[in-house]
């Protein structure tokens, strides 16, 4: 029997676009085990945001993760507004569905195109990322920003959309999707992707309820649980979707689930633009009570929890934030035991690890 | 069986004490530091979610909050532990992903989590005074 050789996979690697390491053992070509470490983005910003004002918190946590920015900034801001009793006009509940929709498409393609590149496919990753170009563009019309959306205030939106922006939005969408369409059978059915995907990485059913793990690691397993169905926020309850459930639980599965996301996403935006009704954009908070609230909110990579304590003042006292890669990149100590030392990047990239969240 | 029934039984049972519910879809209770490995235990029985560990410093004591997910319903237990002997008995044999979140609460709070398959350093580096607890405020 070979030796076990200790392989330190990161902090820096070809296959990582954030620091993070996982140390693997491997036995020949099999790895025998695998320890996550993280923290090399770690900047204290719960820290910081009981140093913030309530509305300057705001645009930190937007900071957590450009990625998954609307996200965090929604989660915190409805905790914010439930804390200090003040109900969002409709009209910036729907226009807080388009952004978070567009910036979920937008998570997603970045992910399928880092996924492709991790395989490989140089070519399948650059289409994906035109395509997302769309969607960073839509963004850009209706926010005024690319990354950083800074879309939401405490109490609302601070941006309209009117007729010419929705046409721009539909526009740039129907962009995204025409493009998508032409690869969408690529990543589903392509020989050779699909051998390098395929029972690649496998989690189980009862391991994903086991792990707690979130989002489309967890749907990939065959458990149906999105909290735009389970804990509707924002008006998701009156909207039609459908939650995308694979059961293989492999590398292929979450990839599977990603995509067809993208085309549940672009259902909903379509209808929130559709059915936006008319009004005011946002309401003043004036003042934040003493008490606590717990919010939770579907991001990209799944369940964004956020612990927010008040004690009256103008900052908060305790911020905690629980991000969706942490229980997803927890995992990872368990499926890659027994994978091939050449599966793990691609293995690393179908759980979509966004690791600034996660060290934030 | 309904997140509702499971609370009140684990309630009759003496596990939980001052079951609430806030609002829909949220729940809130106590449980005593002696109790938290037992409704782990009947949480992971029933396939519920371990959603996070929220440590929250109170000045003399320290308040855990578990948050568990039933389908949807989130309940928030908190239990209070003294600063001068922070310690409690660790679930990440129960729940994996524990072992992350009470390793955090470890090392930004200084609450020892007794029986935990792994310590060390998680989101720190290695050579952080040893002592300094970045998020206690008082």
């Amino acid at each position: 029997m070979a030796a076990a050789i200790r392989v330190p996979f990161g902090p820096y690697h070809l296959a990582l676009e954030e620091p993070f390491r996982v140390d693997i053992e491997a036995e020949g070509e099999r790895v025998r085990e695998a320890v996550v470490r993280i923290g090399y983005v770690h900047r204290g910003i719960e820290w910081l945001l009981q140093r913030k004002r309530w509305f300057e918190g705001l645009r930190i946590v937007e900071r957590v993760c450009s990625i998954c920015t609307q996200a965090h900034s929604q989660c915190f801001a409805q905790g914010v507004e439930e804390l200090a009793g003040v109900e969002v006009p409709e009209k910036a509940k729907w226009i807080r569905i388009v952004v978070a929709e567009l910036n979920r498409i937008e998570s997603h393609l970045l992910a399928l195109g880092v996924l492709a590149h991790k395989a490989g496919f140089s070519t399948l990753f650059m289409y994906t990322w035109y395509a997302r170009e769309s969607i960073m563009d839509a963004l850009e019309t209706l926010t005024g920003n690319r990354v950083q959306y800074a879309i939401n205030v405490l109490g609302g939106v601070r941006r309209d959309v009117d007729g010419s922006v929705k046409a721009a939005v539909e526009g740039k969408l129907h962009e995204a999707l025409r493009l998508l369409d032409r690869f969408r059978r690529v990543f589903l059915e392509d020989r050779s992707l699909k051998s390098r995907l395929a029972g690649v990485g496998t989690l189980s059913r009862e391991d994903a309820v086991k792990f707690s793990v979130v989002g489309p690691v967890l749907r990939a397993s065959g458990v149906e649980w999105d909290l735009r169905r389970k804990d509707p926020y924002l008006a998701y309850d009156q909207l039609e979707f459908n939650v995308v459930v694979r059961d293989e639980g492999d590398t292929y599965a979450r990839t599977a689930v990603r995509l067809e996301e993208v085309y549940e996403s672009a259902k909903i935006i379509r209808q929130a633009l559709c059915e936006m009704p008319e009004g005011p954009l946002s309401v003043p908070v004036e003042r934040v009570p003493p008490g606590s609230v717990v919010s939770r909110v579907e991001a990209p990579r799944g369940e964004l929890l956020y612990c927010i304590v008040s004690d009256g003042g103008d900052t908060p006292s305790r911020v905690k934030i629980r991000t969706p890669t942490l229980p997803n990149v927890r995992v990872l100590e368990h499926i890659l035991v027994g994978c091939q030392v050449a599966d793990v990047p691609i293995i690393i990239g179908s759980i979509d690890p966004c690791i600034s969240c996660e060290d934030r | 069986m309904e997140a509702r029934e499971v609370l009140r039984s684990l309630e009759a049972e003496g596990v939980l004490s001052g079951l609430r519910q806030l609002r829909p879809r949220r729940w809130s209770a106590a449980v005593e530091p002696g109790n938290i490995r037992r409704l782990a235990e009947r949480m992971g029985s029933l396939k519920a979610h371990f959603s996070a560990l929220t440590c929250i410093d109170l000045g003399d004591r320290f308040e855990l909050i578990y948050h568990f997910d039933l389908e949807g319903e989130l309940v928030n237990v908190s239990t209070l532990v003294p600063k001068a002997l922070p310690a409690l008995p660790s679930i990440a044999d129960i729940h994996p992903p524990a072992d992350f979140y009470e390793r955090e609460v470890a090392e930004m709070f200084g609450v020892k989590f007794e029986g935990a398959p792994r310590s060390g350093r998680l989101l720190l580096p290695e050579d952080w005074p040893p002592g300094e607890y970045p998020l206690r405020r008082w």
